[in-house]
């Protein structure tokens, strides 16, 4: 009788064995890597509203910012290789305290995204970034609902780039994240 | 055969050795073992072992190790510094040492090079600050082959005596694999010498 | 009554050539482990980044970025934010351009070696204006700025730069520029008495 076929069962579940070794190792591993991007959007309902933690909100506006100012009242012009935009986005009551901390990008059409409130804006007279509500004259119209408040939030892109949703992330509820349409 | 009875001496030191030759491997290596281990405490082998024998260096000599040299130069009592103190009333024990970094990367753990030992009324082990002599800016980065004189800082509680005389003890570290990441590391931090200086009282008289 | 004699030592040798053997099988495999061992990298070179290699003047990919060296200079002194740091060393200047890929990203890591091989981080004496947390790259938009290294005099000749977007450079891209100047231009460096100024990064039109 030859090795082999002593051993056959042997070899034969040694296939199965590594994979059993190994698997849950790399499965986990690439579970852990996925869940810590933002991988997961949801998106609006047919009322036109995201829930995403607890709360309500959707993009009033997406347009290329108006006039903007620095600190000394002196016009602010971007170089012309770039676009400065403005989101207006609508937030219910619950927002205050579920998205205390969040993270808002712009995303473009290429799957781009982009920074609130970035680098190129420093010096620019533009409310500070975020999901809760923002002191008066932030440029946010009032709403009629007096349970909802908007923000007003900027972005910069390439001049080229086209925009097409606002990301509201927090890093505890990743991979899911609010992708807003709209506006 | 064997285990006649009135057999001489010769006979049973030949029947043990036999007897310790036929011992199964484990008892046999259990056997030198034990034995290796009496005879080497017999000779001290078992003794406390004794801390790391601290070099006294004086003032300004150089004291070459790695991951840095180092020369202590003063010792002073200050009221001001650079940064604040926690508490208005307290002061600063600092001293002034030039490190050179003989490490092949540039460091951040400037805050381990010294220690002072023996001063009461310190309000942490690790120096509050170390600042460059230079342009009394904060030293969180040295970089190999650059010596810099700095000041580290202690701040000392008000109601502490001040005392004449310091020691200072300088640090070493050693490059070796980290067991648990399994990378190459600066770890081991311990004392590897000192010096006594005398304290300069340079405050502003009250 | 002892056994006869031919058959028990047969049997002898027959045991001892089969301790012999398993012995021997033992310290091979013994061995073949340590040869295998010796011969794998350690954590360390298993963990290296992956380094893309580039000369000055052509943009080199960084996974995340892509980035360039526009020029370098140096100085004895540099003026930033209205203070002015000398060293007992050279400030190495070097002037990169850099663009994120496809989401906002910053250079955390920058250094410079030396033909030792020795590594200098870039330096904390100032606000860095494009790396250390200086300035986070939107996608698609290119921007220009120094990085400010403190090097011995003796190793400033022969640099080679390395950027990547993290601190902890371990299996991830970095990018390396070799940054050589000569003895001389050093020398017209450290000679200069004015201080450099190191300005803010800037867009690229």
């Amino acid at each position: 009788m030859s090795w082999w076929w002593r051993n056959r069962w042997g070899l034969a579940a040694l296939l199965p064995a590594l994979a059993v070794a190994l698997g849950p190792g790399v499965r986990d591993g690439y579970r852990h890597h996925r869940d810590a991007q933002a991988s997961a959007p949801i998106g609006a309902g047919a009322d036109g509203w995201v829930v995403f933690a607890g709360a309500h909100m959707r993009l009033a506006e997406l347009t290329p910012a108006g006039e903007l100012r620095d600190y000394r009242g002196r016009r602010y012009t971007p170089p012309g290789s770039l676009r400065v935009w403005r989101a207006e986005i609508v937030f219910d009551g619950a927002a205050r305290d579920r998205l205390a901390i969040c993270r808002l990008l712009l995303e473009d059409a290429e799957g781009r995204t982009f920074d609130a409130d970035p680098a190129e804006l420093r010096g620019v007279r533009i409310p500070l970034p975020g999901c809760g509500p923002q002191p008066s004259g932030a440029d946010a119209r009032p709403r009629a609902n007096p349970a909802e408040y908007a923000t007003m939030t900027y972005f910069v892109t390439p001049a080229s780039a086209r925009p097409v949703a606002v990301r509201v992330m927090l890093s505890s509820a990743l991979p899911s994240y609010a992708r807003l349409t709209g506006g | 055969m064997s285990g006649s009875e009135g057999e001489p001496s010769r006979g049973r030191a030949r029947k043990l050795a036999d007897r310790v030759l036929h011992l199964r491997a484990r008892h046999l290596v259990v056997g030198v073992g034990a034995l290796v281990l009496a005879v080497s405490g017999i000779f001290g082998g078992l003794a406390q072992m004794k801390g790391p024998r601290l070099y006294t260096v004086a003032a300004g000599a150089v004291h070459r190790g790695k991951p840095w040299d180092v020369a202590l130069t003063r010792a002073m009592v200050l009221d001001q510094a650079p940064l604040r103190l926690r508490n208005a009333r307290d002061r600063w024990i600092a001293v002034g040492a030039r490190v050179e970094i003989t490490a092949d990367e540039s460091r951040r753990d400037v805050a381990d090079v010294l220690q002072v030992v023996g001063v009461d009324g310190l309000l942490d082990k690790r120096p509050a600050d170390v600042y460059l002599l230079r342009d009394k800016a904060s030293a969180n980065l040295l970089h190999p082959d650059l010596g810099e004189d700095l000041i580290f800082l202690w701040e000392q509680a008000e109601t502490a005596a001040v005392p004449k005389t310091i020691e200072v003890q300088i640090f070493g570290k050693k490059q070796r694999i980290d067991t648990f990441s399994g990378r190459l590391d600066w770890m081991d931090k311990a004392p590897r010498a000192r010096a006594f200086l005398p304290l300069e009282d340079q405050r502003k008289p009250s | 009554m002892t056994e006869p004699g031919a058959e028990g030592a047969a049997r002898d040798a027959g045991a001892r050539r089969s301790r012999i053997g398993s012995t021997a099988l033992v310290v091979a495999a013994l061995a073949t482990g340590v040869a295998i061992t010796s011969q794998a990298p350690d954590t360390d070179a298993r963990q290296r980044p992956f380094v893309r290699v580039g000369v000055m003047g052509e943009p080199v990919d960084g996974r995340t970025f892509q980035g360039a060296v526009v020029a370098v200079r140096g100085a004895r002194r540099i003026a930033r934010s209205g203070k002015t740091r000398d060293t007992g060393g050279v400030w190495v200047i070097v002037r990169a351009r850099a663009v994120a890929r496809d989401k906002p990203t910053s250079i955390d890591h920058a250094s410079v070696r030396d033909a030792r091989g020795r590594t200098f981080l870039a330096t904390m004496r100032i606000n860095q204006p494009l790396v250390a947390g200086g300035y986070v790259m939107q996608p698609g938009i290119s921007v220009e700025g120094d990085i400010v290294f403190e090097v011995p005099q003796a190793s400033a000749a022969r640099l080679t730069l390395r950027l990547a977007d993290s601190s902890d450079v371990r299996m991830d891209a970095a990018i390396e520029i070799p940054i050589a100047s000569d003895g001389p231009t050093v020398d017209r460096w450290l000679a200069e008495p004015s201080a450099l100024p190191v300005e803010d990064a800037r867009v690229v039109e």
